[in-house]
């Protein structure tokens, strides 16, 4: 079974009378283990594809599934227990809590989820170690670089175990040199624990990285290419 | 989730320190106000019981008798009245109306038959004398209005005759003393003689009323003390004789004591609506400021229930720091209240029976209703931004702007 599947995904948003489609009959499926870009210039749709997938909004049309479970049916609050059960996010501005330490924010999901202290700070601590900033545990966001402050997004992504992490242009805000060593950690989570990753980009040379990329322009799928 | 709303606490220590502020302010002066309130009661059941005595003893249907001589009875109930409440002060006193004549003019008046050194002696004459030496055996005290009127001075002789007596029925005496009432009515038709002069007067071994002071009763919550030998006497005495309290002798004080109670609890309400108006405004703002954070946490998977939950707790840890800091405070003052306090403007207050000193007071049952008013106003200020909270989207909340 895929990990994640749609089904003629379309979402056109409205607002002020104005409609604007911004993804047209997507089509994908995603395998446990992948390591996925999406790619696209701005306004493709990368962004809105990503919230769907996560369950974070509603398409207008076609379906979602993720492990077997119709997403795009479900409740507010079921879409919320599915997120913090099994989908990790990574987001461009890093959208760090900054009255929490860096370990505390790498705990945040696991806190939602109701695990004790210890048990959470072990995990979070081992998170950030895999990020290669345990040293920085203690440290406010403002205390972090943002190439920092973007690897404590993940270490919170990672802590929960998720079934997969979006991460939504994740180097955006960084120089090529945070961004490439980002991806390339990122990659090694892949390789080496079997995290499954779905980002998206607009910069080429990140995407020599991905194993499979998927193009997308103007809400429409227009082309995949699979590397090993 | 209790570490992440104590730091949001301390994101803005100003406006958390502002609001919590506002509600320490609120329980503070809640607090202060039922204190002031029951000293105030106190200052006037005192001045007020300090001139009636606590419980007065009459003839049964005493309103309804026509003939004056039928309010009248024995002076020995004043006895058995003693012998029923110990160790309270018991006076037997003889009204009743007469004509008082002076230089060619005679007026009507109520003639006040009392007791050298008691009760009201003390606070009738020697606290409002104003002319003369006072209560003297067989000499008359007048009120002002009544001797300027009558063109009598101290040391002239005043002509008083008792219409109905069953004693000699009239006499002249000589006036001893003048005093200023409170009430203008009163000083208009006061004249006061004591016991036994007025009894030879009007009528002989008679009382019209007995006037009992209980030991040790100096509040206004003590009333039900009052009640309680209220009825020992009432039983003692039997079925011809009535016992009122003093609220029951005097009901416009009663009355003005129970409207100013619903006052006081409107007014308390007000000041509560008010403070969680502006507690609703600090809660709205830094709410406000965090919807993008809130979206995130959403994002991450927080159910609306737990982002509710989440700003609640702010709330509350907000209002029960300031809830404790004004109950301290407010308990502290009561604490220092209860020892007397001095009266602001006591001169202007005395007119109307506030003495200079004052005992402050307060019940668990005001403390419990101010907590409760506190808590109910916090939660009710959050309960906005706790809705709003739970109803935030969560791609939406993340791309606020926020502050
Ligand atoms: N909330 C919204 N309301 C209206 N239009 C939107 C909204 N979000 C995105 N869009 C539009 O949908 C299209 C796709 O946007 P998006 O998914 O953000 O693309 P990307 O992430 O690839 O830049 C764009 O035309 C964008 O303007
Ligand atoms: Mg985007």
């Amino acid at each position: 079974m895929a990990l994640v599947r749609t089904r003629n995904l379309t979402k056109i948003y409205r607002g002020d009378g104005v409609l604007t489609p911004a993804l047209t009959g997507v089509n994908l499926t995603i395998e446990a283990g992948e390591f996925t870009a999406i790619a696209g210039p701005s306004g493709s749709g990368k962004s809105t594809l990503l919230h769907l997938l996560g369950g974070l909004d509603l398409p207008t049309e076609g379906e979602v599934w993720l492990e077997g479970t119709r997403v795009d049916r479900l409740s507010r609050t079921a879409r919320a227990r599915l997120r913090l059960a099994k989908v990790g996010f990574v987001f461009q501005a890093y959208n760090l809590i900054p009255v929490l330490t860096a370990l505390e924010n790498a705990a945040l999901v696991l806190e939602l989820r109701g695990v004790p202290r210890r048990e959470r700070e072990t995990r979070a601590r081992a998170a950030l170690r895999a990020m290669g900033i345990e040293a920085l545990a203690d440290r406010r966001p403002n205390q972090l670089s943002g190439g920092q402050q973007q690897r404590v997004a993940v270490a919170r992504a990672l802590a929960a175990e998720p079934k997969i992490v979006l991460a939504d242009e994740p180097t955006a805000n960084l120089d090529s040199k945070n961004g490439l060593a980002l991806i390339e950690l990122m990659h090694r989570l892949n390789r080496e624990a079997g995290v499954t990753f779905l980002f998206s980009t607009h910069d080429p040379r990140l995407l020599a990285h991905a194993r499979r990329v998927i193009h997308l322009e103007d809400g429409r799928i227009v082309g995949e290419e699979r590397r090993e | 989730m209790i570490l992440l709303a104590w730091r949001n606490l301390w994101r803005a220590p100003g406006r958390s320190l502002t609001t919590a502020g506002v509600v320490a302010l609120a329980t503070f002066v809640g607090l202060l106000t039922f204190t002031l309130f029951w000293a105030l009661l106190n200052g006037i059941f005192e001045t007020s019981t300090a001139k009636t005595g606590h419980l007065v003893v009459r003839v049964r249907g005493y309103a309804e008798k026509e003939a004056l001589a039928d309010r009248l009875f024995p002076a020995r109930v004043a006895d058995r009245v003693r012998r029923t409440l110990p160790g309270a002060e018991v006076e037997g006193v003889l009204g009743y109306p007469v004509l008082v004549a002076g230089e060619g003019r005679a007026l009507a008046a109520l003639l006040l038959g009392i007791e050298p050194g008691k009760r009201n002696d003390r606070e009738l004459i020697k606290r409002h004398l104003v002319g003369g030496a006072g209560l003297e055996e067989g000499g008359a005290v007048l009120g002002r209005t009544l001797a300027r009127r009558l063109k009598l001075a101290p040391g002239a002789a005043a002509y008083l005759f008792a219409p109905g007596s069953l004693g000699q029925g009239s006499g002249f005496l000589p006036v001893t003393g003048l005093v200023a009432l409170p009430e203008a009515r009163m000083e208009q038709n006061f004249v006061a003689t004591d016991l036994a002069t007025a009894q030879n007067l009007v009528a002989p071994g008679m009382l019209e009323r007995v006037e009992v002071t209980l030991p040790g009763i100096r509040r206004f919550a003590n009333r039900k003390l009052i009640e309680k030998a209220r009825a020992v006497l009432a039983a003692a005495l039997g079925p011809d004789y009535e016992v009122l309290r003093w609220d029951q002798a005097y009901p416009g004080m009663a009355t003005l004591l129970s409207v100013s109670q619903r006052w006081l609890y409107l007014f308390v309400g007000l000041f509560f609506l008010l403070a969680g108006l502006m507690v609703l405004n600090a809660l709205y703002l830094s709410f406000y400021e965090r919807i993008r954070e809130l979206g995130v946490i959403a994002a991450l998977g927080a159910t609306p229930a737990q982002l509710m939950r989440l700003v609640f707790l702010e709330a509350t840890l907000i209002a029960l720091l300031g809830i404790a800091v004004g109950t301290a405070l407010g308990l502290f003052t009561a604490g220092w209240m209860s020892h007397g306090f001095p009266m602001i403007a006591a001169e202007e207050y005395a007119q109307f029976g506030i003495p200079k000193t004052l005992y402050g007071e307060l019940h668990p049952g005001d403390v419990a209703a101010t907590l409760a008013f506190a808590l109910l106003t916090t939660w009710l200020a959050v309960l906005w931004p706790a809705y709003l909270a739970g109803r935030l989207e969560p791609v939406v909340a993340m791309r606020h702007a926020g502050a």
